[in-house]
């Protein structure tokens, strides 16, 4: 038996034109293989029909609101990481361009800028020095000083201190003036 | 699943840069998108996760909607492809199908006993024939009757033709058909077994 169009068109039923189902159905009357087809499907039909849309979990916007910040976030981290991985990777190939006709241009300079890195090592090794001798003669004296001078003699050198800045603001002002 | 009157207000204010436009959207549109996801994975939360990635992937694609079609079509197209591609990258046969299947659901006429143990075996039956199914003839057949989606609709949600979505249709319905049929012979060979033997 020629079961075609007619097995096509069981699963079909709802757009079938009015003449199209009657031959359909005159066929099924006649077809017992075609008959059984069209009544399993239409048993799970039903079933697939008889189903509602399954929700979410209540929250679900606010949820979708914390994901698209999170994602806004590491969209920003990343662009952060990208210039500055552009960046380095931008000195580098420089750096690998001209290097080679730079470096003649700061060898001069290089001994005078290894003088001043040697000279500023030095003056804070002896501001330690400075600070420890001070620490260890203080440590000594203190207990050998009168209660009057131990207050007296930081309070001249205070006051001593702040003529000696006035007086050179002043003559510095005056210097302007002049000019 | 219509457009809404405030759909294309909302689409607007959301190409502006306006979030809350657009979490209105999320708001109306979860169900769908949720239950789509849902469907084809079989785990609640793996669909939550497939359900949130779908918005952020249509936010950040807002400026290509075509405000001709339709909005719900363009976010089920969105979530069938992630899907797809989820089930794809798994490898590995879904999880948990307890809760894929609708039959499952509760119905509002609620069978007596004998009916809802005849019921429950069809259903089972129909879970394990479904579960066979290819992942793009599952989603075609989704598409189909969870969202009463025309050929049209599917090919353009799924970026196949029309004849392509009408054999995939036409596969996937006459395999569960004739797995059913199956299933039911087998069914019925055992219960006459049963009932010669209690006969003896
Ligand atoms: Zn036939």
């Amino acid at each position: 038996m020629k079961h075609q169009p007619y097995e096509f068109w069981l699963f079909e039923r709802k757009t079938l034109s009015s003449d199209e189902a009657r031959d359909l159905e005159d066929h099924l009357t006649t077809c017992d293989n075609c008959r059984a087809l069209a009544n399993a499907w239409t048993n799970i039909e039903d079933q697939i029909l008889s189903a509602s849309l399954v929700a979410p979990l209540p929250g679900f916007t606010q949820r979708w609101r914390s994901r698209l910040a999170d994602h806004r976030r590491r969209t920003h981290q990343r662009q952060m990481s990208a210039v500055l991985f552009t960046t380095a990777l931008g000195l580098v190939g420089l750096a690998f361009l001209f290097g080679t006709e730079l470096l003649p241009l700061f060898q001069p300079a290089i001994p005078t800028l290894m003088v001043w890195g040697s000279k500023v090592a030095n003056l804070v090794a002896n501001l330690h020095l400075f600070r420890m001798i001070m620490g260890i003669l203080l440590d000594a004296s203190i207990d050998s000083i009168p209660l009057v001078y131990r207050v007296s003699l930081p309070l001249s050198l205070a006051g001593l201190a702040t003529l000696w800045v006035v007086s050179i603001n002043r003559f510095r002002y005056r210097r302007i003036r002049k000019e | 699943m219509g457009e809404r009157a405030n759909d294309s207000e909302w689409i607007h204010r959301a190409k502006q840069g306006d979030d809350d436009a657009f979490a209105k959207l999320v708001e109306v549109y979860q169900v769908p998108v949720f239950n789509l996801c849902y469907r084809m994975l079989g785990n609640p939360s793996e669909a939550e996760d497939a359900a949130q990635e779908t918005f952020l992937r249509a936010y950040r694609g807002l400026s290509r909607y075509d405000p001709k079609r339709r909005f719900a079509t363009w976010l089920l197209s969105i979530a069938s492809h992630h899907c797809i591609d989820r089930l794809r990258r798994r490898r590995y046969p879904i999880q948990s199908l307890d809760e894929l299947l609708p039959w499952q659901q509760k119905s509002d006429d609620t069978p007596g006993p004998e009916a809802a143990l005849t019921v429950k075996e069809e259903q089972e039956t129909v879970r394990e024939i479904l579960e066979h199914l290819g992942d793009q003839d599952r989603v075609a057949l989704i598409l189909r009757y969870w969202y009463d989606l025309s050929y049209e609709e599917i090919a353009q949600c799924l970026s196949i033709s029309v004849s392509a979505v009408k054999s995939r249709l036409h596969r996937s319905r006459r395999y569960l058909a004739e797995q059913w049929m199956v299933r039911k012979s087998v069914a019925v060979g055992a219960s006459g077994r049963c009932d010669e033997a209690s006969a003896l």
